[in-house]
């Protein structure tokens, strides 16, 4: 009996000698380790992808017309096409295409094939068919034509302000541009397989895991410094930090909080990158049913709400309280002064939030039924949302569920009130995927986010698309935003910065303002040193 | 040791049984030491609004995940609300769900046990394959499956838990009443014509009651502790309405700067769990030494 | 023994197949409608009945169970609804990971369990055998996954010793060994508990037996007597709670998945909760009952191996 403990005493010392968790960096030939907040990705296919998740890697992978310039939302430049001229009427754009643009290898073509007007023609329809295309209600302005094999033209049919920025590399339904022989050939498989022109190409999928990336030697801007992007799924807090701290990831994705911002501030040899303009957060009320429906109720919640409780408890150095439906950084957004001054701001005051649901009858409860998803950036500041009108006699019941499906649950009008983060490229878009009518959820005519069933201002909306002056366009933005805060259709709450934190090591190759793409962007000129 | 009279076997022999069984009970430390582990756990979750010093769910974002200190003895949490007012209401689920479930269980799965137990052998051995497919999936599996077609909520999780305990009862009610049912005197009953049911309750159910609390307070145990596993799951009792296992859950996050998040609520788990562990033990050591054997 | 082994193969399909049935009423009939209770009572008409016709939800109930078994035989688990890959080929990915932490956590805690049991019976009443009943009885109290967090928060993340996510990779077995060894740590103080207990109750039973007591009296060395007789009696019992232990082992493998964060089939359930696909969900469940019913079958051939005279009953 006592040879037997010995033996075993000594088994368990020698393997407990080996313990120590390697500190050496990750050199697997020049790859960038990159660790997101998902549990999985849900699909890379451009047109379809909404989850963020998604986003970053497609903002890798594919290219468009047009693009913002990295970490600089507010330039735009011309990426697939090298230059466009617009008609004096405006109606009609034509783009001349890079030559020499190359897609990435797939099944049947091992050295991918160049990129000719007919990919863009395919893509830019693709793009407006809403069985192919998230955001297909916003992309139904124009029609699109190959004039040779490197010239497209694009004909308005209606006027839509800002045009150009529909047709940048910026998720759903823009104008990402894919291969027409690899969506054809590769049919379901496209969507985890995905073909595209830019700097980092798909090599390898393990669900749930990893997807791995190698670098696109015939990229039109040259071939990228990286050797590969590895990125990692790891929806643990922790681990992503201890990743970060031995050196085994170099980039992570961060929690939109204060107190994790200061926590990753701690690790040694890293950095912290917190990134504007951030994504505005909004809750939407479904105002076709009740109890939703009788604006007294919305209105209540409205006042039942403070705003600088959710900001203080993100840290008032990612978020900021916003009171307009277009976020101040857009043209036509309104900071929280000018909508105080219209006496829209639905400034905290339970005591009006109570009055006006004994108003309504409701003076012992109300339930509604929120679906969350279980992501830290919503779950964390919807418990305290929770909470603060639980005091008003509003009962908030939370269905949980992960992200992925939260988005499909959410698009499929299971969820009284929404809440929701989007960031678009501009006032049209919100507008058109969010309040116009055809954009409502299941029953629309094109359906994309409409969450609220809202008709309100949809002439108002069309009306700022054809105005001819951009001073009409801005005024009927303006009236637009002011008819949704009197209907109380939505609430908007505070605009929450990115959060990235990277290791001393990683230099993005541009300056870092504002950033369209969700992330601090992994371009060709990307860096580790 | 054998040859020994022990002073206190002297004394046994004057009392009635019911009392030797008592005084052994009480002679049994570890025993008694259960019990009031269980008593304490019991009162905390009675008395839980007078003794929280705190709402449970009243947020403070000014002092979030706030060290313990003479305000807070356990600290906040990242909502702000007092640990030890959310430990102390969380003892008021495990606790109801715990006995609930064993209730349940204990009704629903003696009758079934004794029912297969006094029909034939046929249907008795159909009803037992059934209970015994259902024993065969690990308790956390079934008991997930039963959540996610249930839903969230106290009472849910009661059930869910109470159906899983279920088959445990049945299989050994069932084993107990077939060797009772085996006694002559019960062929003596059947052949002078007596109702099953009158046998059922005259003459089989007295002689299990004692086997049958004995191992329903040992289950209770692991009733508590399944609660805990599927709270830390997401199933159950919903957010913000603290159960031990969901502020496990919710403190991993913060491990590393405020291990006590989590670390306290499992120390309750713990020390419940031990408490009708040892309690149980101890009901065993006295009761019939038929009932050995399950663990 | 090969007739025996044959027959027990045959026995346990009809077990499966009820397992696999109840399942599926379970599921699919008990909470009536499994399409509302996957989108909630508020989700509009028309989305419902697409749920519902997209999984054959609509068809009478006979065909969707004929629909259910076939597709279990043939091996089709159904498909992710994110992702659309294949659910079985997920599985074949995932389960050398559960097995191995099972594994772990059964050898961990048989060879530390059985001679601690061991230890405890020989020297009963006296102090090692209490301080060995009460932390077995701790070891049992304590939830499988607060075990892994405490063990996961010293060890991993105050001393830094040990990787605390993930299971490595394969290809690198002292990395997967490293990964393992935590949860697998976790998985054994829980199996040693149950073991001990056993051993030590079993180990006591047939060191009063008579026999033992006659050998004793006749002079046998203590040590002879203990290696030879009382233990190969003592651990029939040890094994044939073995195989109930192991699926107790299976069941707390899900909560130590999730708690290091390791793939398993653990983690393919959950997500399968977490994206509301019932489907999914029930072949993963039958898994599961196949994995305790082969265990139970692999359990009584082994005994009829160590005592072939129950390959006659």
């Amino acid at each position: 009996m006592k040879t037997y403990f010995r033996i075993l005493a000594c088994l368990v010392l020698a393997f407990l000698s080996l313990s120590g968790v390697q500190s050496a960096s990750a050199e697997k030939g020049n790859v960038l380790v990159l660790a997101l907040d998902a549990r999985d990705l849900q699909t890379l296919d451009p047109h379809m992808s909404v989850g963020f998740m998604d986003r970053y890697v497609v903002d890798m992978i594919y290219n468009g017309l047009l693009r913002c310039q990295p970490g600089d939302m507010k330039k735009i430049e011309p990426d697939l096409a090298k230059s466009y001229e617009i008609s004096t009427d405006g109606k009609t754009w034509t783009f001349h295409l890079r030559k020499g643009v190359y897609f990435h290898p797939f099944r049947g073509q091992p050295n991918g094939h160049e990129m000719t007007s007919e990919d863009v023609v395919f893509s830019l329809k693709r793009a407006q068919n809403k069985e192919t295309c998230a955001g297909a209600g916003s992309m139904q302005f124009y029609e699109v034509t190959a004039i040779d094999k490197y010239t497209v033209q694009i004909n308005m049919t209606k006027i839509v302000p800002e045009p150009d920025r529909h047709f940048i590399n910026y998720p759903p339904g823009s104008g990402f541009i894919v291969s027409k022989r690899a969506v054809k050939t590769l049919g379901g498989e496209f969507k985890n397989q995905p073909v595209g022109t830019g700097p980092f190409m798909f090599e390898k999928y393990r669900p749930g895991e990893k997807l791995t990336l190698k670098a696109h030697t015939k990229y039109f801007r040259g071939t990228p410094k990286l050797g590969g992007i590895e990125v990692r799924y790891m929806p643990d807090v922790n681990s992503r930090i201890f990743g970060l701290e031995s050196g085994e990831l170099h980039v992570v994705e961060g929690v939109r909080e204060e107190v994790w911002v200061k926590r990753a501030e701690k690790v040694k040899n890293a950095v912290v990158d917190v990134i504007g303009p951030g994504e505005p957060m909004y809750i939407f009320f479904n105002i076709s049913k009740p109890p939703l429906d009788d604006i007294r109720i919305r209105q209540a919640i409205a006042y039942g709400i403070n705003r600088d409780t959710l900001v203080k408890f993100l840290g008032s150095s990612v978020a900021k309280s916003t009171c307009s439906p277009i976020p101040p950084f857009l043209s036509s957004g309104m900071t929280c002064e000018e909508v105080a001054k219209l006496g829209l701001d639905y400034a905290y005051n339970p005591e009006k939030a109570k009055s006006l649901l004994q108003e309504a009858g409701k003076q012992k409860g109300l339930e509604v039924l929120m679906f969350v998803s279980e992501h830290a950036a919503y779950l964390n500041p919807m418990t305290n949302l929770k909470e603060q009108l639980r005091n008003i006699g509003v009962d908030v019941k939370f269905n949980v569920v992960d992200h992925a499906t939260w988005h499909k649950m959410i698009r499929s009008d299971a969820s009284q009130i929404v809440p929701y983060s989007p960031l678009r490229p501009g006032p049209d878009v919100y507008f058109t995927q969010f309040y116009h009518s055809s954009s409502t959820v299941v029953s629309g005519k094109s359906p994309i986010t409409n969450f609220s069933h809202y008709k309100g201002i949809d002439e108002k909306i069309e009306r700022a698309r054809s105005s001819v002056k951009r001073e009409n366009t801005i005024m009927n933005w303006r009236e637009a935003q002011i008819q949704i805060l009197k209907d109380a259709v939505s609430l908007p709450l505070y605009i929450q910065d990115f959060v990235w934190a990277r290791s001393k090591s990683v230099d993005w190759g541009h300056p870092l303002k504002w950033t369209l793409a969700l992330y601090p962007q992994v371009t060709e000129n990307t860096t580790i040193k | 040791m054998p040859g020994s009279i022990h002073p206190y076997r002297i004394l046994d022999y004057f009392l009635s049984k019911q009392n030797r069984r008592l005084s052994i009970f009480l002679r049994n430390g570890p025993a008694i030491l259960g019990l009031v582990m269980a008593i304490i756990v019991t009162f905390v979750a009675i008395m839980a609004p007078l003794l929280a010093p705190y709402d449970p769910l009243s947020q403070n974002i000014d002092n979030m995940i706030a060290s313990p200190d003479e305000n807070h003895l356990l600290g906040t949490d990242r909502f702000g609300r007092d640990l030890l007012s959310r430990l102390i209401w969380g003892s008021r689920v495990s606790l109801c769900v715990g006995v609930g479930a064993i209730l349940i269980g204990m009704t629903l799965g003696t009758i079934i046990g004794i029912l297969a137990g006094v029909s034939s052998r046929r249907v008795g051995d159909r009803i037992m394959r059934v209970v015994d497919v259902l024993l065969s999936f690990p308790d956390e599996i079934l008991g997930i499956m039963f959540m996610v077609i249930l839903g969230p909520g106290l009472i849910n999780i009661t059930v869910g838990i109470g159906l899983l305990m279920v088959s445990r009862f049945a299989r050994l009610v069932y084993g107990s009443t077939l060797s009772i049912v085996q006694r002559q005197y019960i062929e003596a009953c059947k052949a002078l014509g007596g109702s099953r049911i009158r046998i059922m309750i005259r003459h089989v159910l007295p002689n299990l009651y004692s086997e049958i609390f004995v191992i329903g307070s040992l289950w209770t145990a692991t009733a508590i502790r399944v609660e805990a596993n599927l709270s830390f799951l997401g199933f159950g009792v919903a957010p913000p309405t603290p159960t031990w296992g969901n502020m496990i859950r919710d403190g991993v996050i913060h491990l590393v700067e405020a291990p006590w998040l989590s670390l306290s609520p499992g120390i309750a788990i713990a020390f419940t769990v031990l408490a009708f562990n040892l309690f149980a033990d101890g009901l065993r050591d006295i009761a019939d030494p038929r009932t050995l054997g399950s663990i | 023994m090969i007739k025996y082994i044959a027959k027990r193969l045959i026995q346990g399909i009809p077990v499966l197949l009820g397992a696999a049935t109840l399942v599926f009423l379970i599921i699919r009939v008990a909470p009536g409608d499994p399409a509302v209770a996957m989108l909630g009572a508020y989700a509009p008409e028309e989305v419902i009945q697409a749920y519902r016709v997209r999984y054959g939800l609509d068809d009478p109930l006979w065909e969707q169970y004929l629909r259910f078994i076939g597709g279990l035989v043939k091996g089709d688990l159904g498909k992710s609804l994110i992702t659309g890959m294949p659910v079985a080929s997920q599985v074949i990915n995932v389960l050398p990971y559960t097995i191995t932490l099972t594994l772990a956590g059964l050898i961990i805690g048989l060879f530390a369990g059985v001679p601690l049991g061991i230890v405890a019976a020989v020297k009963h009443g006296r102090p090692p055998d209490t301080i060995m009943r009460f932390l077995s009885l701790t070891g049992l109290s304590v939830p499988s996954f607060y075990l892994g967090i405490v063990l996961l928060y010293f060890i991993g993340i105050r001393l830094r010793a040990f990787p605390i996510v993930g299971a490595g990779d394969f290809s690198q077995p002292l990395g997967y060994l490293k990964h393992l060894f935590l949860p697998g740590l976790t998985l054994g103080i829980v199996m040693m508990a149950y073991v001990t207990r056993i051993t030590r109750a079993s180990m006591l039973n047939v060191l009063s037996d008579d026999y033992i007591r006659t050998a004793r009296s006749k002079g046998v060395t203590r040590r002879t007597l203990l290696m030879k007789h009382a233990l190969r009696n003592a651990l029939i019992p040890v094994v044939s709670v073995t195989s109930l232990y192991t699926i107790i082992l299976m069941g707390s493998s899900v909560m130590i998945e999730i708690v290091f964060s390791r793939p398993g089939l653990g983690k393919l359930l959950l997500q399968a909760v977490e994206q509301r696909d019932y489907i999914t969900l029930e072949s993963l469940i039958v898994l599961y009952s196949v994995f305790a019913i082969t265990i139970n079958i692999a359990t009584d051939i082994f005994y009829a191996w160590i005592d072939p005279s129950i390959s006659y009953s």
